[in-house]
């Protein structure tokens, strides 16, 4: 065996060591993902760690998602009440913030273990 | 590797998913008008799905043909309501007025879903409600005059008349609750066992999560904290009404959507009042009557409506409540409320 | 008509044939997960790229692939492509690979490479064309162990192949 051989089997393993752990390991703590529902679909799914803004179209005209600094709110929406705006922003698993005239939901998505199953409100 | 091959693996692999644990899962909705969450608890994640999207679908018909001013059921039930000729009431629309008439004469007329007119008043029948002025007086004195209510309606098996002017059927969250109920027989029939049907205020759980109960939190109407808990076990509705969920402001004053039939303005005598109870329309029903009856007639009403555990957290911060209900809830939030036990007339 | 032929033409179709006949006496062993296989074929491949070139090598791969499904009957089918895109997966790295670092890599180091790439390359093609299911993916850090195993024990197979003495025609 050459040092080259030892050098590839070495990856080989380290490579599915790594397959193991990503695919069947418990995911990382923590809020990951934004997850943006526009009506019944799904309209996007991003990372928290990138900032970045994005606009969703409704029927009420379009509602703006900012993410930053591992969070994410409701910049701008249509609806007098500012009820999407008021949820501020939304860092911890679960939370959420919707826009009913414009059919906008914005949720935090990822693991970890939620205190309450369900908010009544 | 063959194409069978791999396709063959794809049991494998299904099987390896199923090995995991049961857990839960949690999908968030628009549906009913409202926030929908439809948490199950499974190890099947396809099965969740598809019920999460029957149970949505089963949720949008029935808003559709409840809402009290599109042309659906209701929609056109009002419309022949309004010419107090005699007709025959939709099928999906008859057992909503009979429950309705029933829960208004329990509750000594402060639940009343014929308030649609004075509802559209005020515009809270719309997704969106601008900080226009409130209605005016002579308005509202005019819906007072007419007072209509589910009384006012003539039931004769399938055929009904209105026997007032002015009598427009809102159902408003009595028709969610009664909702959140058939679609968590829905999940039922889908072979679900243990599940969350959350829309807004209007909760309902079944089964518990492994070997420990569901743990509900209640929200405080100022804001995002939780002040009290509830631990649910088994079939029970957790409904909450409050005056943080539709309002609006004018000239400073904050004007929110519970409304008391008996002065055309927004109840008073409340913030909140969470129900606890095993069927979801009655609670729904019963959460409106009490946040309307206040600290004042609570314990009678809910006597009346057959309610064993209920609170309700008044304007000054302190929380009034049944001996049953006493014994379930728990506060999370520092510093804990007064409690005033209100025990139940007999 | 006469096709003139040479003499790395009769080579070619000689390991060849070596392979096909591998190739599909392997895909009647049993297999404890189904499609994990040794991949004994890669054997012939690699001995063919260290004893005479890239040109060799890249031509048995083809054809034992056209071959090999022209036999079981699926040539064209997805299985094809399945197999196809494995082989050419596996081939491509071994060039580079041996191009890159000549003899610093023996046939052992070639064969893990060759089993590595070939799996990924099916899985990439699998995942995305037939089976878009999620839960293949759980699959994965068996299939890539499966791989690494099968490459380590081709590899020294082809190794002991390589390092014979050269047989003396009778």
């Amino acid at each position: 065996m050459t040092r080259g051989d030892a050098l590839v089997i070495m990856f080989a393993a380290l490579l599915a060591g790594w397959s193991f752990t990503e695919f069947w390991g418990v995911q990382g703590p923590g809020a990951t993902e934004v997850r943006i529902v526009s009506g019944n679909e799904e309209f996007a799914r991003l990372p928290l760690a990138r900032d970045t803004r994005i606009d969703v179209p409704g029927p009420a005209g379009i509602t703006r998602v900012e993410i930053a600094d591992g969070a994410a709110r409701c910049a701008r929406s249509p609806g007098s009440a500012g009820i999407c705006q008021r949820a501020g922003w939304l860092r911890e698993t679960g939370d959420m913030a919707v826009s009913l005239p414009n059919r906008v939901l914005i949720e935090i998505l990822g693991e970890g273990e939620k205190q309450f199953d369900s908010i009544n409100h | 590797m063959s194409r069978s091959g791999w396709l063959m693996l794809l049991p494998i692999a299904l099987l390896l998913s199923a090995c995991e644990r049961p857990e839960i899962h949690t999908q968030r909705i628009l549906a009913f008008g409202t926030l929908v969450e439809v948490s199950i608890y499974s190890a099947d994640a396809e099965l969740a799905r598809t019920a999460t999207e029957a149970v949505r679908q089963d949720l949008e018909r029935m808003h559709r043909a409840w809402h009290p001013w599109e042309p659906g059921a209701l929609g056109r039930t009002n419309e022949q309501l309004a010419t107090q000729n005699e007709f025959s009431v939709d099928p999906s629309i008859l057992p909503l007025l009979e429950l309705g008439q029933a829960l208004e004469r329990r509750s000594d007329g402060l639940f009343n879903p014929a308030m649609g007119d004075l509802i559209a008043l005020w515009g809270f029948h719309g997704d969106d409600r601008p900080d226009d002025p409130p209605p005016a007086d002579a308005q509202i004195r005019q819906w007072l005059e007419r007072a209509p209510s589910m009384a006012h309606i003539e039931l004769d098996g399938l055929r009904a008349r209105a026997t007032r002017p002015g009598l427009r059927l809102d159902l408003g969250g009595f028709a969610k609750g009664y909702g959140v109920d058939r679609a968590m027989q829905r999940l039922r029939d889908m072979g679900i066992e243990h599940a969350i049907i959350n829309a807004g205020g209007d909760l309902r759980a079944i089964g518990q999560p492994g070997n420990r109960p569901w743990r509900i939190g209640i929200r405080h109407p100022d804001g995002e904290e939780i002040m009290a808990s509830l631990e649910l076990r088994g079939d029970e509705s957790v409904y909450t009404s409050g005056d943080y969920e539709r309002y609006f402001v004018y000239d400073g004053i904050r004007y929110h959507h519970i409304l008391d039939p008996r002065t055309g303005q927004p109840a008073r005598e409340a913030r909140s009042v969470t129900v606890l109870h095993h069927d979801g329309a009655e609670a729904d029903a019963a959460a409106t009557a009490l946040f309307v009856a206040g600290p004042g007639r609570f314990a009678e009403i809910a006597a009346g409506l057959g309610i064993r555990k209920a609170m309700l957290l008044d304007p000054q911060g302190n929380m009034h409540m049944t001996p049953d209900m006493a014994e379930r809830v728990r506060f999370e939030a520092e510093p804990a409320p007064a409690v005033r036990i209100l025990e139940l007339p007999r | 008509m006469r096709l003139s032929t040479t003499r790395e033409d009769h080579l070619i179709a000689w390991l060849a044939a070596l392979a096909v006949a591998i190739h599909v006496l392997e895909s009647a062993l049993p297999s404890p997960l189904p499609g994990v296989k040794p991949g004994l074929a890669n054997v012939i491949t690699v001995v063919a790229l260290l004893m005479y070139g890239w040109r060799v090598a890249a031509w048995i791969t083809v054809l034992r692939v056209i071959a090999g499904s022209l036999l079981t009957g699926t040539f064209l089918s997805p299985t094809f492509l399945l197999s196809i895109s494995g082989a050419l997966a596996s081939l491509a790295v071994l060039l580079a690979a041996h191009a890159l670092a000549g003899a610093r890599l023996s046939a052992l180091g070639l064969c893990v490479l060759a089993a590595m790439a070939h799996m990924l390359g099916q899985f990439l093609i699998a995942y995305t064309l037939i089976i878009p299911h999620p839960a293949l993916l759980k699959l994965l850090p068996v299939l890539l162990t499966a791989a690494l195993l099968f490459g380590v024990v081709t590899g020294t197979m082809a190794n002991r192949i390589y390092r014979l003495p050269p047989a003396t025609p009778s």
